[in-house]
């Protein structure tokens, strides 16, 4: 395509200089692991600059700069829902008060349209009948089909909650299967330890609490003995303190 | 152990007070409002908006003929030297004893603005005049649609980008009610609610033969469930309070960023004690009230209705495919014996009655389908009317559509009347649509898509004057639609770019009249605020045809 070459290998070397002077930076910056950094483009150089959260060497009148990432916490859908109330209450929990109600709410509960479940739609004469996924999905439901993935609080959510817990501790069999999670014993005292057991079955994966909270707990214990209502109530309150949604 | 008054025992102490209050039932709405607008923080972060406008899709799901109801051919006359009728008609003759559909179109006075309009317009039921309803009508024609495409385009009326956020999802953003939305499942537009909050709506989940109370279903999970239960009294509430304080105190500590989940408890549980369900007990007469307008609209005297129910029209002379209902010929010596007394519109009242209801502190967004006559006779045996109106031949669908657009002109009116009593009918806005218009065949024989024009029509208190948006042409296509039948012709838009109207231009005047974020990225509003709440038109109106 060329008409002329180029004869003079010297012309070629301040264009390669240019080459290398434009592309110096290319390369990934690669961090301690060995892993490449992405470059933070939005930023002038001199915001870029190694910072510690919580140092406190920020110069006088110098506004601390570091990046902030936002994020949002994720609710626990109705299939995770489902399956922590089924491991504190037993598997009955499904079927009991407003579980059946709960866990098929899409709308509220997010965990929109799934191949895994089957669905149940209401006939011409409102009867309810077993519909398959697609066709559940497709049409049948707008709250199925356009509900999120990811949940967001709402009012209708919590009412939901606050009333099923209170169906499940109400439930002589609910509520037997998740004082055997507290402990072996009939009625067990209302101790730090099984307190906190209390706190664990709802707040996994949560951080520690202070002693204060657990202590609170034991605000439903007329003494250091008790009996069923009281750790009805004493569950009914963590069951409904709501935190524990938070994945 | 208890430190000053816990959240909770506040709030109920408060209720407690405004309770005596609630005893005097003339302001009980009142009193629900302001408690509702004060304490519940219901959706999200944020508290319900005292200054919510409200939003309400009325769709017609296979999209029925407008040139019935709200896509005026001549609007300033039938003098107009380009129009051109097609294979359909608004009123009946009866020609050398044949059933024939004629174009008319009656003078409708409203606010001092004249327009000529499908004679539906100039009927009235006992209760209801529907030129009173005019004067708060802004009709949009010609809006080309793009798609032909039934369930896309009827969803494209509230999301007009496809899979995009909605009109009804952004309102729902914006209200903060307890029910972010509620929606008749049967409409694809329900299918189209999507918000930036991620939020849902709730079914109006009615049936027509189960004998439902769908506001109960709605409000389920706020009803009264503690009564009875030994570990719902008094001191363990209370004491439950305190603990959750505790865990509160502990969510602050932690780090935990769900505030909302606690405003959502104490949300919760105000609607449960407030007693919300107790609305539930109005749904009979409610729906009682819209069946009797539906009733009468859809079952005039004979000799009533100008040129739609006043004279015996033949209906079995002969074989003509203006006779035709979908699913084959009308044998009736007398064509207004298709109205039987199974003649009914399902779904509609309970629709209308359950926005009545739960439009207002419980929710402020409300996407509704109007389904089509069923239960009529064609001489042999009962048919339903569909709104995707192929085969109906052009001298049924004039008593059949003029009736189901009285029966939605009669529940409009009842409607706008609750509204006014509420006192939002200034912060409501109805947006009527359906995916698209028709385009008729010719020799009378039905009509099909006609998504080359559409027709919106707005009712709000935000407009004080009749008004007519978009131009139409005189089609020709293929020799097979002919006539003025609402094909978009170019429009002068307020930015002085001519060209047809797009469902986006009428997404923008909606959003912008609810002051809601844009769910387009194009497209220019037709209203503009007056003063204060009084939306007038930004640039011109229509030209006849």
């Amino acid at each position: 395509m060329f008409k002329k070459k180029i004869s003079n290998p010297l012309l070629l070397l301040p264009l390669s200089l240019a080459v290398v002077a434009y592309f110096q930076n290319c390369s990934p910056f690669i961090d301690m692991n060995g892993m490449p950094v992405q470059e933070l483009s939005s930023l002038a150089p001199e915001d870029i600059q190694m910072r510690h959260e919580d140092s406190d060497q920020t110069l006088p009148g110098e506004e601390k700069a570091f990046l902030e990432t936002t994020y949002e916490p994720l609710l626990m859908d109705r299939q995770y829902l489902k399956s922590l109330f089924v491991d504190i209450f037993g598997a009955s929990a499904t079927a009991t008060g407003l579980g059946p109600s709960l866990f098929a709410d899409a709308a509220e509960f997010g965990s929109p349209c799934s191949t895994y479940e089957d669905y149940s739609v209401r006939d011409k004469n409102g009867k309810s009948v077993r519909e398959s996924a697609l066709k559940a999905c497709s049409a049948a439901s707008p709250s199925l089909t356009q509900s999120q993935n990811i949940p967001k609080p709402t009012a209708k959510r919590q009412a939901f909650i606050n009333r099923y817990c209170s169906d499940l501790v109400s439930n002589t069999t609910t509520f037997s299967y998740a004082m055997k999670r507290i402990s072996a014993q009939n009625n067990p005292a209302p101790t730090y330890e099984n307190l906190s057991r209390l706190f664990y079955l709802f707040y996994r994966a949560h951080p520690k609490p202070d002693d204060n909270l657990i202590t609170s707990i034991s605000l439903m214990f007329s003494g250091s003995t008790a009996d069923a209502n009281e750790w009805r109530a004493a569950i009914l309150a963590v069951c409904t303190s709501s935190q524990w949604q938070v994945l | 152990m208890k430190s000053g008054l816990a959240r909770r025992e506040f709030l109920r102490i408060f209720s407690m007070g405004l309770g005596a209050y609630t005893l005097q039932t003339m302001f009980l709405d009142n009193l629900m409002g302001q408690i509702l607008n004060s304490a519940f923080a219901a959706t999200g972060n944020e508290k319900t908006n005292p200054n919510k406008m409200f939003y309400v899709h009325l769709t017609m799901f296979g999209a029925p003929p407008r040139w019935y109801f709200d896509l005026p051919l001549t609007p300033m006359g039938m003098t107009a030297k380009n129009f051109k009728a097609g294979s359909f008609g608004t009123t009946l003759e009866n020609a050398s004893g044949l059933a024939k559909a004629i174009y008319r179109a009656d003078k409708v006075t409203a606010a001092g603005k004249s327009y000529s309009l499908p004679p539906v317009w100039n009927m009235s039921l006992a209760r209801h005049s529907f030129s009173d309803l005019l004067q708060n009508t802004a009709m949009i024609r010609g809006v080309d649609m793009e798609i032909n495409n039934h369930s896309l385009s009827n969803r494209r009326q509230v999301a007009p980008v496809i899979g995009g956020y909605s009109i009804s999802g952004m309102n729902a953003d914006a209200s903060g009610t307890p029910l972010p939305a509620i929606q008749d499942a049967s409409g694809p537009a329900s299918l189209a609610f999507r918000s930036l909050k991620g939020l849902s709506g709730t079914n109006i989940d009615y049936t027509e033969n189960a004998n439902r109370n769908p506001v109960l279903t709605a409000l389920a999970p706020f009803a009264e469930y503690r009564k009875g239960r030994a570990v719902h009294s008094a001191s363990n509430d209370a004491l439950s309070d305190q603990i959750h304080n505790h865990f509160e105190n502990y969510r602050k500590q932690k780090g935990l960023t769900q505030s909302a989940l606690t405003q959502m408890y104490d949300a919760a549980m105000d609607l449960v004690e407030k007693n919300v369900t107790r609305l539930a007990s109005d749904w009979d007469a409610t729906v009682a009230r819209y069946r009797a307008v539906i009733t009468e609209a859809i079952h005039p005297k004979k000799g009533s209705l100008s040129g739609v129910f006043d004279t015996k029209i033949p209906g079995d002379s002969v074989d003509h495919p203006a006779l035709r209902a979908e699913d084959g010929n009308i044998k009736l010596g007398d064509l207004r014996d298709i109205i039987t007394e199974r003649t009914r519109i399902p779904q509609l009242a309970e629709n209308f009655a359950a926005a009545e209801i739960l439009l207002g502190d419980l929710t402020a967004t409300a996407t509704l389908n109007m389904n089509s006559l069923r239960g009529l006779y064609d001489g042999v045996a009962d048919f339903n009317a569909t709104h995707d109106q192929h085969q109906t031949g052009s001298a049924a669908g004039v008593i059949i559509n003029t009736l189901f657009y009285r029966a939605v002109l009669g529940c409009l009116s009842e409607f706008k009347s609750a509204l006014v009593r509420k006192k939002i009918f200034d912060r409501t806005l109805i947006h009527i649509g359906s995916e698209f218009n028709r385009t008729p065949r010719a020799l009378d024989g039905g009509s099909d898509h006609g998504f080359m024009g559409s027709s919106v029509t707005l009712i709000s208190g935000m407009i004080r004057k009749p008004t007519v948006f978009g131009n139409i042409q005189v089609a020709d296509y293929n020799n097979t639609y002919q006539g003025t039948f609402g094909v978009a012709a170019d429009f002068k838009l307020p930015s002085g770019e001519v060209r047809p109207l797009r469902i986006n231009d009428v997404s923008r005047t909606i959003t912008g009249m609810l002051g809601l974020q844009d769910v387009t990225t194009n497209g220019e509003p037709l209203m503009k605020s007056d003063s204060g709440l009084i939306w007038v038109p930004r640039n011109e109106e229509m030209k006849n045809v």
